[in-house]
């Protein structure tokens, strides 16, 4: 079993993530932002899924090592669809926006594949560190995807509030789950000890800082270009 | 080696993001002129929000009835304000210009706090309009 403070955490991010999809649906914004709704679902079908092995098999079994890594790799593979989506977005406007979706395709493939390869090649001995290690480089290409998208959208002053805050709590989120699978990296003998629930409460932010956003900012809103450098 | 170099990477980026996201959600409050009754309550006259009025506003905000739907935003941007100032008194003697930068999100966040007053003493004097018309 996963403990009190396991299926407390596994509770709130599952209700955090459901509040978002409700959210967008109330609102009738589901389809506008697709990417983003279509993930959060995952993740709720995912958190579900990851729940009833454990209930089935135990925290300690094969099948639930199995089934909880590979959904969290399936979904950091599908948040790069997500952040395509957010690359095409910001050069809607461009002509770019031809290239950048091409390029954005090719490189949920290439990851994809060297998912694949990785995991397959691991397959016998798939081992907690490997899948660490995996994690750790899926969520950091995830950071440089993150930084070249930030700064698209100060060179190209892209002004909409719900999209640079999107953006913006999408990196902190990949940078805060890669700098947590880095340390647990360097120090694997503090996996059992407070690294264990870092990535899961950090998996609490997104959904809350999305939902925050979609609820009070409006589609409409825009900011003051002068407000995107906070170091101005 | 390999991982060190990512998680130094990371926390940087990390605290990066979240300055970063944090400036936007005050920033978004930059855009909302105050009423002249909040000005006058907070006794701030025609001046605009400075760098200390945040405690003083939190101290207002606390006077008036809960309003569920601002209370996790005021205590983020609390806790916002908070790190600014370590960050303001940390670089105070030896980068000035990074302390004039948290300086210039601190008057953001009190000109937030002085939003989040007026809205909730709109909200207060509501409630009030809807109890008397009940009773």
């Amino acid at each position: 079993m996963l403990g009190p403070v396991g299926y407390a955490i596994w509770f709130l991010v599952l209700l955090s993530e459901a509040c978002f999809v409700v959210c967008a649906l109330y609102k009738r914004e589901f389809l506008r932002y697709l990417p983003l709704n279509l993930y959060m679902l995952l993740c709720v079908v995912g958190n579900l899924g990851v729940y009833v092995c454990s209930r089935t098999y135990g925290v300690h079994s094969r099948e639930y090592f199995y089934s909880y890594y590979s959904s969290d790799i399936l979904l950091s593979i599908l948040m790069y669809y997500v952040i395509a989506g957010l690359f095409s977005q910001v050069f809607a406007d461009t002509n770019f926006g031809r290239y950048v979706r091409g390029a954005a395709l090719m490189l949920l493939g290439l990851t994809a594949l060297f998912a694949f390869v990785s995991v397959r090649s691991n397959g016998q001995h798939l081992s907690t560190e490997f899948v660490v290690e995996l994690e750790q480089d899926l969520n950091f290409v995830g950071v440089i995807l993150m930084y070249v998208l930030w700064g698209a959208v100060i060179k190209l002053r892209e002004t909409r509030a719900r999209l640079v805050q999107v953006v913006l709590a999408l990196g902190v989120y990949f940078s805060a789950v890669a700098g947590a699978y880095a340390l647990r990296n360097l120090f694997p003998e503090l996996e059992y000890s407070i690294l264990r629930w870092l990535p899961p409460v950090i998996g609490l932010w997104l959904p809350l800082a999305w939902t925050y956003t979609f609820v009070r900012v409006p589609e409409e809103a825009r900011m003051a270009s002068e407000h995107m450098l906070v170091t101005s | 080696m390999i991982a060190a170099l990512i998680f130094v990477a990371s926390v940087a980026a990390f605290f990066q993001f979240l300055v970063s996201y944090c400036h936007s959600v005050v920033a978004a409050f930059g855009k909302i002129e105050l009423s002249p009754r909040v000005r006058e309550v907070a006794g701030m006259g025609n001046r605009e929000a400075a760098v200390d009025d945040f405690a003083r506003f939190l101290q207002l905000l606390h006077l008036c009835p809960e309003h569920n739907a601002d209370r996790l935003e005021i205590r983020a941007v609390k806790i916002y304000y908070a790190l600014l100032r370590a960050v303001a008194r940390a670089s105070h003697l030896f980068i000035p210009s990074v302390e004039a930068w948290a300086d210039r999100e601190r008057v953001g966040c009190s000109h937030f706090a002085a939003v989040a007053l007026d809205r909730r003493m709109e909200f207060s004097r509501d409630l009030f309009a809807r109890q008397a018309s009940v009773l």
